[in-house]
């Protein structure tokens, strides 16, 4: 018995094709001959028919062809299908023997050679006496043929050829050995393939014709075995659609046979090899649902045809092969395009083909423990006289045998012992290779190949390891299941897990690894096993045996011989020395202790000491005692301070409250408080918990420490307390009164911050502040210290971190008396002050200078040092207090400014040498008193004063609102011609807020006074006349005019008269003035009325420049003059006026 | 006959999990794990529009030699 046995026959696994053989070519010593042959089966593609041809002699003997039979009456079949059949229609009776024979038409031997080839057409037909296989000539030509109908010779021999042959005229070609040859070849083929589906028509109708003999009693078998062979034929016809339904029938009529124990294996393997066809033709056809249909109908139908109990493992073999081929088509057709989904692809049913295959091993197990004594029968009743059996599924020791009992009871139960004994011997080391391929096939990158979902390939690989296990693979087994147990660990299946941790725990310690046996075992033990209490506790009584140096009990249901083995290695262990130190990094198990590892605040301060506790709860079913606990820290400095240890070498005097603290009572939780003060340099630092480690056993004997990256927790914890969090519903109330695991949260690290500081910081300032002033903030430190705050430093000034701009425009000094400027900084560090003592103030003004107008954030920040002692120790604290103020910066004032005649009428321009007033306005915007000190204008060469300007607003104070004006009474010296505007020059007001003290700086703002418009006028012309008139006495006046010209001007001037007045003079006159001359005329106006009255109106043209206009040079002149009523008589001052 | 009964939590892991008591109850719990690929697949398939219909049934998953596994959407809170 194989380990094939159970495999599909070749030649049912393939794709049939026609068969057709080639006679007469000699393709060892012809190379004509050879080209031909090469031709037909040298690189055929796709597009060729599908034939399988083969070269054979002229006179080979085709399988004898059976006499037919007349009549079934009395015939009783042996079977359903003999195992030759497929092999004998592929390979050995061809549909067409085609005779290749050397001959041109125009032949000098023509006769001969014809007579030749009739022979070898006969001895062909003899050979295949009896069966329906045609035969064809092919006539190997030199020469190029003419076109059919012009070579008379040719048709002519060609029909005596026929007729001498005992051929059709279809059945007779001509292969020209010319250039085209591959191009004949392919006509020929075609041809044969029509005679070849012609064959396979006539046989399929042979097949069927049958069935009118058969009786549905006798000839059960016969109806099976027909459909079989018409569907078989119908796939070499290349008809797959008919041959489908041909095997859809076999299918159900193989099933319809009756079944009983001796002829079950024949049934199911004729069904398993009809279901393969279907299956195959289904995916062929692009319908894979079908295939997955018919598949599992097969399944169903015959997964409880188990056959004799005794041999129930050739069953579950048979299961696997069926699920096995199927995946293997499924796969094939995922090749060649289909797509496969989740739900449907083939690593399911090789799953289940490794699944039964498992199970084909466990039965055997159970069925074939046989006695040693019992040995191999004699004769072997497995032998076949022949080299194969004749049927199908049949039993070697009574084939043919079809009656429900078998023939002889002896020869059964030899012939049952006889398998037994053969599957005992097969090696499953075999089975397991063959599944890890797959394994390979499915965990590779290739997306096609990695059909199977994840959870599915975790299963395979369960299968696997414990495949491996039970083949002794115990390394194999290891790393498959390793594999598999992170990922059940965190998608939380606590029952895979534990199943496969026990299997693995078996394997560690089948091969003595101290270190994985130890790591199995704690998770075994821990919460996330789902073991019963018994089997807890002796894992865990194995555990401690471990740590304590000893060889551990073997795990139940080993493998004697293996368990002999591991002791050896176990004592080997125990005797080796060094390597007794393991650290098992518990964070991504399970383990049987829990750990938290908390701060107590999330900061300290320096001056307070850093409070950790750890706790730790044990899961397992006993006591487990430690012999150390030790936490590392970020700063390995105070590693130190947070040790719980036993003290070496004293157990004897060990106090009993000590002892208790190194026992872990399972689901009791302990708690572990360590305290330390943090150093001064690690203020402003983290202090983290790096791990945490718990060591098991002793030094002396073995030493595991469990170590917890971080502040504890494990693979399941995070999600324990995700829950927690989510219920209210605890597991009862807490059994420790102190606290509830649930409720313990992991804080891992901690602030050094530092030491509060005692210290007041008060400012005094009055905003906002002005623009450019040395605003005053002053500042008081008072100390609240118990001792003396020593090396006190302030620092002060705009706060860094703003807009970059405000630095430029900053300054701040501590000095009032003096102007900032730009080499000032914007912020003062760590001004010294000296040390204060407790109580003590200290008060300081700082001076800020903002350039721009906005806010801005002011810092004062004040440092020292002190020294204060915690828990009995003395350190030196730094503190520091910040304080910030934001400061709003606004204008002091605004100043206008505006040009007047001295008329006070606006000026748009000013004339050359004519005097005009500039009017300045300084409007305070401060919402604090200013205090103008001066102010002074400077003007510009362009400009000159007609008096000493002198300022007319010295100290004065401006309330908020309140404005101060001055008046300047100025001219324009001559310009160069060309000039329209000439600069005014400055006007700088100096001031300081009133609150301030006397040696505080007075500030100057300088305002640029605008640019005024000058313009040069040809004449210049004013008046002289008193400041007021009185009715009826004479008011003299006298006009000057000045020519300002290099010319000689005629002037026309002309006084229009006036209701208000009388006057003398020249009414109308005509005036020449030399260049630079000024020429007087004077009137005497004697008013009329009383009253604000206009004067009587002087028109003057200019001859020489008509466009200067009366109306300008009327600018110049008063147009009004108050009047005063006639004095009374005897006013004596009047009269004399 | 119903033989095993099984809550899953959404992040996959068993909430309760019920056999009829044979000696592989194992297998079970192996075939209801294996499954939730498939009912993974199944819930992202219909997605968005399953869940407006409130169908909570996800029918038969897929026929396992034995057993045919038959699942239950639930919804619990929001």
């Amino acid at each position: 018995m194989s380990p094939t046995q159970w495999d599909l026959p070749p030649e049912l696994c393939c794709r049939p094709l026609a068969f057709v053989a080639l006679t007469g070519l000699d393709v060892v010593y012809n190379a004509v001959h050879r080209a031909i042959w090469d031709a037909f089966c040298a690189n055929r593609r796709a597009d060729r028919v599908p034939i399988s041809f083969k070269v054979l002699p002229g006179d080979h003997e085709y399988p004898k062809c059976r006499t037919k039979r007349t009549s079934y009456e009395w015939y009783i079949p042996k079977g359903i299908l003999k195992t030759g059949w497929m092999n004998k229609h592929l390979n050995l009776v061809p549909a067409l023997v085609v005779l290749f024979y050397e001959l041109d038409w125009d032949d000098p031997q023509w006769k001969e050679k014809q007579s030749e080839c009739a022979t070898k057409v006969e001895i062909v037909r003899t050979s295949l006496q009896g069966r329906n296989t045609k035969v064809a000539v092919v006539l190997i030509q030199k020469k190029t043929p003419l076109p059919p109908g012009e070579d008379v010779v040719a048709s002519e021999r060609a029909s005596a050829l026929c007729n001498a042959c005992d051929l059709s005229g279809k059945s007779l070609f001509v292969l020209p050995h010319t250039d085209h040859l591959v191009g004949y070849i392919i006509r020929l083929e075609n041809a044969f393939y029509e005679h070849a589906q012609t064959y396979y028509y006539t046989e399929i109708r042979r097949v069927k014709s049958h069935k009118e003999f058969l009786n549905k009693t006798t000839h059960q078998l016969l109806f099976v075995r027909h459909q079989f062979k018409t569907g078989f034929f119908s796939e070499l016809k290349q008809d797959t659609q008919n041959a489908l339904k041909y095997y859809r029938t076999a299918y159900g009529l193989v099933h319809e046979l009756r079944a009983h124990e001796t002829n079950m294996l024949e049934i199911k393997t004729m069904a398993g090899f009809i279901n393969y066809k279907i299956c195959r033709l289904c995916f062929q056809h692009n319908t894979p649902l079908d295939a997955i249909a018919q598949f599992r109908k097969h399944i169903d139908l015959c997964k409880k045809k188990i056959g004799s109990a005794e041999l129930a493992f050739e069953h579950t073999a048979w299961m696997s092969k069926q699920f096995q081929s199927f995946g293997d088509l499924f796969d094939e057709a995922i090749k060649v395009g289909l797509t496969a989904i989740q739900t449907q692809n083939p690593g399911f049913y090789y799953q289940q083909a490794a699944y039964y295959a498992q199970e084909r091993k466990q039965q055997a197990g159970q069925l074939c423990s046989h006695e040693p004594n019992v040995g191999y029968p004699t004769p072997d009743p497995l032998d076949t006289p022949g080299a194969a059996l004749d049927f199908y599924g049949q039993r070697a020791w009574r084939q043919g045998h079809q009656s429900i009992d078998p023939p002889d009871p002896e020869k059964e139960k030899k012939g049952i012992l006889a398998l037994q004994l053969k599957e005992k011997d097969i090696p499953h080391s075999v089975r397991v290779q063959t599944d890890f391929v797959i394994l390979i096939l499915f965990s590779s990158k290739d997306p096609v190949k990695k059909m199977l979902c994840p959870s599915h390939r975790h299963t395979h690989m369960v299968q696997m390891g414990e495949e491996y296990y039970h083949a002794k693979d115990y390394t194999k087994a290891l790393k498959l299941l390793d594999y598999v147990m992170c990922d059940y660990r965190m998608e939380r299946w606590w029952s895979l897990l534990t199943s496969i941790l026990g299997t693995a725990l078996k394997c560690s310690y089948l091969m003595g690894h101290v270190k994985d046996y130890i790591t199995y075992s704690m998770e075994l033990v821990g919460r996330a096993s789902t073991l019963h209490s018994e089997q807890k506790s002796r894992i865990e009584k194995n555990l401690i045996k471990v740590l304590m140096n000893e060889v551990p009990d073997p795990e139940p249901e080993c493998d004697p011989l293996s368990v002999k083995a591991a002791r050896a290695l176990w004592n080997e262990r125990v005797s080796l020395a060094g390597s007794n130190e393991f650290t098992i990094e518990v964070q991504d198990y399970v383990p049987f202790v829990q750990c938290k590892a908390k701060f107590l605040s999330p900061s300290f301060h320096v001056d307070d000491p850093v409070q950790l506790n750890v706790y730790l709860r044990a899961d397992c079913p006993h006591p487990l005692r430690f012999s150390k606990l030790c936490i590392s820290l970020s700063n390995q400095e105070y590693n130190q301070y947070c040790v719980v240890e036993e003290p070496c070498n004293s157990k004897d005097i060990l106090e009993p409250s000590i002892q208790e603290n190194m026992c872990l009572v399972p689901g009791k939780i302990r708690k572990y408080s360590f305290k330390f003060v943090a150093r001064f340099e690690d203020v402003g630092k983290k202090i983290e918990i790096t791990g945490v480690d718990l060591m098991l056993g002793s030094d002396s004997g073995r030493c595991v420490y469990l170590n917890w990256r971080g502040g504890g927790g494990d693979a399941a914890s995070s999600h324990e307390a995700l829950q927690a969090s989510r219920s209210f519903k605890r597991r009862g109330p807490a059994s420790d009164s102190l606290v509830n695991w649930d409720t313990v949260t992991i804080q891992a690290s901690t602030m050094v911050i530092s030491r509060v500081p005692k210290v007041s910081l008060q400012l005094r300032h009055e905003p906002p502040a002005l623009n450019n002033e040395m605003y005053c903030i002053t500042v008081t430190i008072e100390s609240q210290e118990n001792t003396a705050a020593k090396d006190v430093k302030l620092t002060a000034g705009l706060k860094p971190g703003q807009d970059a701009n405000l630095t430029q425009t900053t300054h701040v000094t501590m000095n009032g008396g003096e102007m900032c400027d730009d080499s000032h900084p914007a912020l003062l560090p760590d001004i010294p002050i000296g040390d204060l003592q407790p109580g003590q103030k200290m008060k300081k003004s700082l001076f800020a200078r903002c350039v721009t107008t906005g806010s801005r954030i002011f810092l004062f920040h004040v440092s020292y040092t002190m020294n204060t002692s915690v828990e009995g120790k003395e350190i030196t604290c730094k503190c520091h207090k910040d304080e910030t103020v934001t400061l709003e910066t606004v204008v002091p004032f605004e100043v206008a400014v505006k040009f007047v005649s001295t008329k006070f009428e606006n000026l748009d321009r000013v004339h050359v040498d004519v005097p005009f007033l500039l009017m300045t306005d300084i409007l305070s915007a401060s919402p604090w008193p200013l205090h103008l000190v001066t102010s002074q204008l400077q003007l510009a060469p362009t400009m000159a004063a007609i008096d000493q300007p002198e300022s007319q607003v010295e100290e004065i104070v401006l309330q908020t609102g309140e404005s101060a004006s001055e008046c300047f009474s100025l001219k324009c010296p001559p310009v160069p011609t060309g000039t329209s505007s000439v600069a005014s020059g400055q006007y700088v007001v100096s001031w300081k807020r009133k609150s301030t003290c006397a040696e505080t700086p007075v500030i100057s703002t300088v305002v640029t006074l605008p640019h005024v418009m000058v313009e040069t006028i040809p004449l210049y012309v004013h008046a002289d006349l008193p400041s007021f008139g009185r009715v009826r006495e004479s008011l003299p006046v006298r006009y000057c005019m000045q020519n300002r010209t290099g010319l000689v001007q005629d002037v026309e001037m002309t006084v229009e008269p006036s209701d208000a007045f009388m006057f003398s003079g020249l009414k109308q006159v005509r005036i020449r003035i030399l260049p630079g001359a000024e020429q007087e005329m004077l009137y005497n106006f004697y008013p009329l009325m009383a009253g604000y009255q206009s004067l009587p109106v002087l028109n003057i043209t200019l001859m020489r420049f008509p466009s200067v206009a009366p109306a300008l040079l009327r600018r110049f002149l008063p147009s009004r003059i108050f009047v005063k009523p006639q004095g009374r008589p005897g006013d004596a001052s009047i009269a004399a006026a | 006959m119903a033989v095993c009964v099984a809550v899953i939590a959404k992040e996959n892991y068993p909430l309760y999990i019920r056999s009829v008591p044979t000696q592989n109850e194992l297998k079970f719990h192996y075939t209801v794990h294996t499954s939730l690929d498939v009912v993974e697949e199944k819930v992202s398939a219909v997605g968005k529009a399953l869940a407006d219909q409130r169908e909570l049934y996800l029918g038969l998953l897929y026929p396992t030699e034995d057993y045919k596994n038959i699942f239950f959407k639930i919804k619990h809170g929001k």
